[in-house]
Order: structure tokens, then C-alpha cells, then sequence
């Protein structure tokens, strides 16, 4: 388990960081020291720990999965803000509910599960809600977008930056023309590239469903990437 | 392998997940067929960028946020639990307050009109009209004894017309418990009874051997105690045996 999320988009270590990672953080030689010490653990085990009330392998188990389930969940809603509201909702519910986790169950599928769940909840409760235009949104977005403030990676160049945030753009956009029915096996399979099995288990579909949901979201994100593949656009 | 079947292996084949031999078949129709080759090479491109998208990382005190939204949520319950035991301990307390004032005023009930209901001489209700009325002649049958009337001797009782009865004053229903007795201005209850079937069936299988006559000097009988005892109750005086 634990080798399994060093694969995917955990650790940062295989990917650039668009915010890098390397801020300055005052517990940071703490959380270091406490994930080498259960570096060897799996999920499962420190999940049995936790059911027991060490809150400590908790803390380990969210530095383990923060980043990989906020991209599964930033890509899914497009939402920076969302994603981290809705990643931290998904642990709090994970630590209450933590007695109900059985270890026949990956803790990942367990925790995509529940942040799947969440995300479910909110875009039913956001069809239901009235639309309210505000005249302001506009000029409060633009505001926001001005003043937003990403930790830099001082390993990667203003021209790498450039083309990691462009990137990062043109996907976001691209997944947004994919169906939301599609979305979710895409994002997990594509982003977090969970297996097809691991997405049936998180989204509660057959592994058939999951096959061809995943293919043609495949053909609609091709289609939106089209026309910037065409133009060059460097990765 | 057609173009049809090579689109459907595609996705498979991007996945790696195709056996050898489909594998090798799909390939050799995408280096001959540049449609397939093309949606092919424009899928695994695509697929290759998402496989280059930067890492998205949370805020720097996510974490930090975690563990305090943790912290919330387990006061949260633990306040909830606290305060669903300091309601119930207070439902318990206005629950006993409640509950010992009712059973006081029910003591109080019971003390103040316990006499009342079960009669001086500590007999049952409903056996007053018969045991304290004296028996109006030897012939006079014996009125039915029953504790509690009965739902049709509630209604307005009925008897065949003919049989009179003394004027005594302005129209009222009075049910005793064994006959309904009405006082109208046109001699009372008797005329006012206008089916026989609601009487009593005591009464009634008692008049059904009698003639008319005496019928009539029976129920007058009957009415006459009656009359009494409605007096003495209402003027608040326990009724004298007669």
C-alpha cells in the first residue's frame, strides 16, 4: 500500500510540484520525523492504530494522501478553494468514522470514497440551489486571481512556472468539457491513476461501467486537448 | 482488423491491456491504416500530457487545518454528548417534579372525593338508586342493579304513550343509571318515552307482566323515588334511605 502511493501523485517526488513544497514550515522537521518513523507501516495498520486512538498515525496518514486526494479533487471540481474544503471535510470524516473502516477495504479506495461521496453531496445540493448572479463576482474574481499567492519552487525556472501553470490551465479546462458523469473514473484513473478495479470500489459502479465511462471520457478530453496539441504546447 | 474493431481496442491497447496476439494485430493496422494511427497517436498524446500535469498541492497548513476541524468535530461531539445528558438530566428532574405533584394531586382527588363517590355507607356507585330506595310496594318488581348506565339509557328513553306521570316543572333529562327520566310540561317522562325498546329491559320484562293499571302505578312508584333522590342530590344531601 504504501508503495503503491509513492506511485501515484502523493509524493510529489516523481512530479513538479507546482507550488514545489519547499516553504518554510515550522512543524516541518516534525512531520518529517514522524513519517520515517512509519515510513514501513501500511495504511491498514495505521488505520488499526488509529480505531485504537493514536492520533499520531492519523496525522501520518493525512500527510500521506493530502496531495494525491486534493488533485483528484481539485481536478474534479475546478475549484482550488472546493478541493481543499472538501479534502479536509473527507479526513475529518474518515478520523470519526475511523471505527467503521475495515481493513478488507484499501484505506485509499476507503478515503477516495468518502471525498467521492462529498463531491456527490455537493454538486446534488448546488442543481437544487437556486443560481444567484452577483454583479460583483466578476471584479471579486479577477481580485482574487490577482492576489492569489503560490509558494514558489525555487528548483523550477519563472519560464518553468509559466508553462506548469499553462499546462495545468489547459487540463483543468479540458476536464471541464468532459461530463461530470464521466469525470470522476477519469480523474481517478488519468490523475491518480488508480486501477479500474480500485475505481469501482470508489464510485460504486460495475467494472464495465467504469471501462467505458473512462473511454469516452478519454474521447472527450482528446477532442478539448486537440487544438492545443496541435499548436505546440511544450510538456 | 477493420477500423470499426481497431477504435475499440484503442483504449485497451493504451491501457496495456491487450494479449499478445490482439496487440500485434492492432499495431499492424495502425501502420497501415493513418485514420486509426491518428486517433491513436492524438489519445496517447493527450494521456502523455496528463501524465506531465503539475502536482496541485493544498495550502502549506492544510494539514495543520485537518487536525483542527479534527479537534472541532471531536469537541463538537463531545459538547452534544454533554448537553444531550444535562437535557436528560434535567427532563429527569422536571419529570420527577412533574410527577410528584400529580400523584399529590391525585392523592388530594382521591381523599377529597372518595366518600362522595362511594356513599356514606361505603357502597358501590350505581347501587344507590336501588339499595337506598325503599321497595315501593310488594308487587313492585326489583329495579336492575348496574354500576354504570348504559349507552342507550343515555339517549332519550321511549316508552308507549299513555301512561302519565305527574308535572313536575320545566323539561330535563336526567339518566339515573336504570331509567332516563324525563320531566316535561306535558307529565313527564312517560310521554315523553316514545320507544319502548331503549327502556331498560328490566323495566321492561317487569311491565310486560303487568296490566295497565298497574304498569302505570308502578312506574309512578318508580318515578316518585326517583324524583326524591334527584331532590336530595341536588340539594347536596346524601339520599336517606327511605
Amino acid at each position: 500500500m504504501a508503495d503503491d502511493g509513492r506511485r501515484d501523485a502523493g509524493t510529489g517526488s516523481d512530479r513538479r510540484g507546482i507550488n514545489g513544497g519547499k516553504g518554510v514550515d515550522p512543524v516541518q522537521t516534525d512531520t518529517s520525523r514522524r513519517l520515517a518513523r512509519w515510513r514501513d507501516t501500511t495504511d491498514e495498520e495505521l488505520m488499526l492504530r488509529v480505531q485504537d486512538g493514536d492520533t499520531d498515525c492519523f496525522d501520518v496518514l493525512v500527510e500521506r494522501y493530502k496531495v494525491r486526494l486534493f488533485n483528484y479533487l481539485f481536478r474534479l471540481t475546478q475549484d482550488r478553494d472546493a478541493a481543499e474544503e472538501i479534502a479536509q471535510e473527507a479526513f475529518v470524516r474518515a478520523y470519526v468514522h475511523a471505527g467503521k473502516y475495515r481493513t478488507i477495504a484499501r484505506f485509499s479506495t476507503w478515503l477516495y470514497t468518502i471525498a467521492t461521496n462529498i463531491v456527490r453531496n455537493r454538486l446534488r445540493s448546488k442543481s437544487r440551489a437556486p443560481k444567484i448572479y452577483s454583479l460583483w463576482s466578476r471584479f471579486a474574481g479577477d481580485d482574487e486571481e490577482e492576489h492569489r499567492v503560490d509558494i514558489v519552487d525555487p528548483s523550477r525556472t519563472p519560464e518553468d512556472r509559466l508553462n506548469d501553470r499553462e499546462l495545468s490551465e489547459v487540463i483543468n479546462r479540458a476536464i471541464g468539457q468532459i461530463p461530470e458523469k464521466y469525470r470522476e473514473a477519469f480523474v481517478l484513473r488519468e490523475i491518480n491513476q488508480l486501477s479500474y478495479e480500485e475505481i469501482a470500489a470508489v464510485t460504486g459502479l460495475k467494472l464495465g461501467t467504469v471501462r467505458s465511462r473512462i473511454n469516452r471520457a478519454r474521447g472527450y478530453f482528446r477532442r478539448a486537448v486537440e487544438p492545443v496539441l496541435e499548436r505546440g504546447l511544450d510538456f | 482488423m477493420k477500423c470499426r474493431r481497431a477504435k475499440n481496442l484503442i483504449d485497451a491497447w493504451v491501457d496495456g491491456a491487450l494479449d499478445e496476439a490482439r496487440r500485434a494485430e492492432l499495431e499492424a493496422h495502425l501502420a497501415s491504416c493513418e485514420a486509426c494511427e491518428r486517433e491513436a497517436s492524438a489519445l496517447t498524446r493527450s494521456l502523455e500530457m496528463l501524465r506531465h500535469a503539475p502536482v496541485e498541492t493544498p495550502a502549506e497548513n492544510f494539514a495543520w487545518r485537518v487536525r483542527l476541524a479534527i479537534h472541532r468535530e471531536r469537541q463538537r461531539r463531545v459538547d452534544d454528548v454533554s448537553s444531550a445528558r444535562s437535557a436528560l438530566r434535567a427532563w429527569n428532574a422536571r419529570f420527577a417534579v412533574s410527577a410528584a405533584a400529580g400523584f399529590a394531586a391525585i392523592l388530594v382527588a382521591g381523599w377529597l372525593g372518595l366518600p362522595s363517590w362511594i356513599g356514606a355507607d361505603g357502597s358501590a356507585p350505581g347501587a344507590r338508586v336501588t339499595r337506598e330506595a325503599p321497595r315501593p310496594a310488594a308487587h313492585a318488581p326489583r329495579l336492575a342493579r348496574r354500576a354504570t348506565p348504559r349507552r342507550d339509557a343515555m339517549r332519550r328513553p321511549t316508552m308507549p304513550s299513555g301512561f302519565g306521570a305527574p308535572d313536575s316543572g320545566p323539561g330535563r333529562l336526567v339518566s339515573t343509571g336504570v331509567l332516563d327520566i324525563a320531566h316535561g310540561p306535558h307529565g313527564g317522562a312517560i310521554d315523553m318515552v316514545d320507544d319502548p325498546s331503549s327502556l331498560d329491559s328490566l323495566v321492561r320484562r317487569e311491565l310486560t307482566g303487568l296490566s295497565s293499571e298497574a304498569r302505570i302505578r308502578y312506574l309512578r312508584c318508580r318515578i316518585e323515588l326517583l324524583q326524591h333522590y334527584l331532590e336530595q342530590t341536588a340539594s347536596g344531601a346524601r339520599p336517606s334511605r327511605r
